[in-house]
């Protein structure tokens, strides 16, 4: 080959060589940041569908807490005794604040009920001592004491609020209306809840139990 | 060397400049990724930027911030974004350049202030937010929020109680572009609007702001003579609102609720004016976000990205237990 016309090539290389290397053909992004990135782009846009993410949430990982739920009588008396120290014990919180979230279970007997709820006794009294909620129902007791919020945390505040206004709906849907239609005072039932202690050093009996599961004895 | 040869050299090498070239991108984009400061910084430089200081809520805010950075070692100075996300972003330049090392945010709106964000982690200075969130996960470093949400569906309920089931109410929200406003108000109708006996005759925005409160209450008292109570956003425009009522003569007929815990109306609590408030606790996410940027110049990484504050209701019946921006231990 001549000398020039290596010259040439050699140039002509050094340059499509050159601008490759500032300007590729492709871009290869790691995929920790890639990942990351096109996750809260994809969770922060609109967030993903409430409805859909709820009922699988509601199936993978709801129902499958309540084998951690713990029961309700050792709860209430740690509530009363020592409220700061039950929370550490029994509860779960998601950020600051006083109060925590609680996934409890126990059985009880009816003793009242209310166009909103339905009392219990755990004891062998007849004051209630928890309220399972029949509706309408509120709040995030479903989502951050079930373990969910581990799951979404990353997920908008708007998305996470809809994700609770669904999990609610759910149990308007799945569990309360059997509870509404079969509760009798005097009548023994076991449940699986979440419930949410806001100022633990101001907690009096009974409960607020957004339940997950019901039981007729 | 024949020509073939040379060619297929050449192309070898054009070709692995090519697959070079793709090489993989730090971006820079993960969230709490290292930054240009490798050394603790013992007496740093911290900028509070705050997105309005026309409202005692977030000069508490703002202050408590700078507060707690000083007392932990640190030189801090207030910025005030006026509620302009333009004003925020200049002001973000003149920090990035000045040299501060760290910035707590009050963010004027939830996505047009992540650009300037992203600007601060590029250049390597970290962004912890308060208050309020900005959508997306990969630029701040942490983020203290109140749980608006749940503080309203709890204010709500209370509402309910005291309202009824039935009546005309309107609703006064806040700054659009706030996800504040959008929590706030969802969290309120997520409870409200299962009770079909309670209509919404009026919903209009006074941008958080109590004098724009006011005029916006006038001119649904003027349309909606009837209404029964106004829910407000934030409680400078529920005293606002309240002034208006006030004037009106109808302070026994329309129930005024607020949302922030701002001591003025905690007050009103008291004095049976104003029928109730969430507590956000200001001072306990400011002084938090003044000791995670404390901890990023110790040389900490590992934050929460976003970390929820609790909310608490406050009524007459339990008013006497808040106070200064907080509950009374």
């Amino acid at each position: 080959m001549k000398r020039s016309r290596l010259a040439k090539w050699i140039v002509g290389l050094l340059f499509a060589g050159g601008l490759l290397w500032i300007v590729p053909l492709v871009h290869i992004s790691s995929l920790v940041s890639s990942s990351s990135e096109n996750s809260s782009d994809a969770a922060d846009s609109d967030g993903p569908n409430a409805t859909k993410l709820a009922e699988i949430l509601w199936d993978e990982t709801l129902l499958a807490s309540r084998d951690k739920a713990h029961e309700a009588a050792a709860v209430l008396q740690a509530l009363e005794s020592q409220p700061e120290k039950a929370g550490e014990t029994y509860g779960s919180s998601a950020g600051l604040g006083r109060g925590f979230m609680l996934l409890l279970r126990g059985s009880g007997t009816i003793v009242a009920i209310q166009r909103s709820h339905v009392a219990l006794a755990i004891g062998d009294n007849s004051e209630a001592d928890v309220l399972i909620l029949t509706g309408p129902l509120f709040g995030n007791a479903l989502r951050d004491g079930s373990g969910i919020a581990e799951e979404v945390k990353l997920l908008s505040s708007q998305a996470k609020n809809r994700l609770s206004e669904e999990l609610n709906r759910l149990v308007e849907e799945r569990v309360t209306p059997a509870l509404k239609q079969e509760a009798e005072v005097g009548k023994r039932l076991r449940f699986v809840g979440c419930a949410e202690v806001k100022v633990p050093s101001r907690f009096k009996r009974p409960l607020k139990v957004t339940p997950v599961s019901i039981t007729f004895e | 060397m024949n020509t073939h040869q040379a060619k297929r050299g050449f192309s070898t090498i054009l070709f692995l400049c090519m697959t070079l070239g793709c090489g993989s991108t730090d971006d820079g984009n993960s969230p709490n990724s290292a930054n240009s400061q490798t050394e603790p910084i013992e007496k740093g430089r911290i900028a509070v930027v705050v997105s309005t200081l026309d409202n005692p809520w977030f000069v508490v805010l703002g202050e408590t911030a700078r507060e707690r950075a000083e007392e932990l070692g640190h030189e801090a100075a207030i910025f005030d974004s006026q509620n302009d996300v333009e004003k925020e972003a200049s002001t973000f330049d003149t920090i990035i350049s000045s040299g501060y090392d760290a910035i707590l945010l009050n963010p004027t709106d939830a996505e047009a202030s992540i650009a300037n964000v992203r600007r601060a982690k590029e250049s390597g200075v970290p962004v912890f937010c308060i208050d309020r969130e900005i959508n997306a996960n990969d630029a701040a470093v942490s983020q203290m929020l109140s749980d608006n949400y749940s503080g309203c569906v709890e204010l709500a309920q209370y509402f309910i109680e005291v309202v009824g089931e039935e009546g005309s109410y309107a609703e006064i929200l806040g700054l659009s572009g706030d996800n504040n406003t959008t929590n706030r108000s969802q969290g309120f109708h997520s409870v409200v609007d299962r009770y079909p006996g309670l209509k919404m005759v009026a919903q209009q925005s006074a941008d958080f702001d109590r004098t724009k409160g006011m005029e916006v209450m006038e001119t649904i008292l003027q349309g909606h003579p009837d209404i029964v109570a106004v829910f407000c956003g934030n409680d400078a425009m529920a005293m606002g609102a309240y002034q208006a009522v006030e004037s009106a003569g109808k302070q026994q007929q329309v129930k005024v609720f607020g949302f922030d815990g701002a001591e003025d109306v905690v007050r009103s609590i008291a004095a049976g004016k104003i029928q109730a408030t969430a507590m956000q606790f200001p001072k306990k996410m400011a002084r938090q976000a003044a000791e995670f940027a404390d901890s990023w110049l110790s040389g900490a990484r590992e934050f929460e990205q976003k970390i929820p504050v609790a909310v608490e209701l406050v009524t007459p019946d339990n008013v006497e237990q808040y106070g200064d921006y907080g509950a009374k231990e």
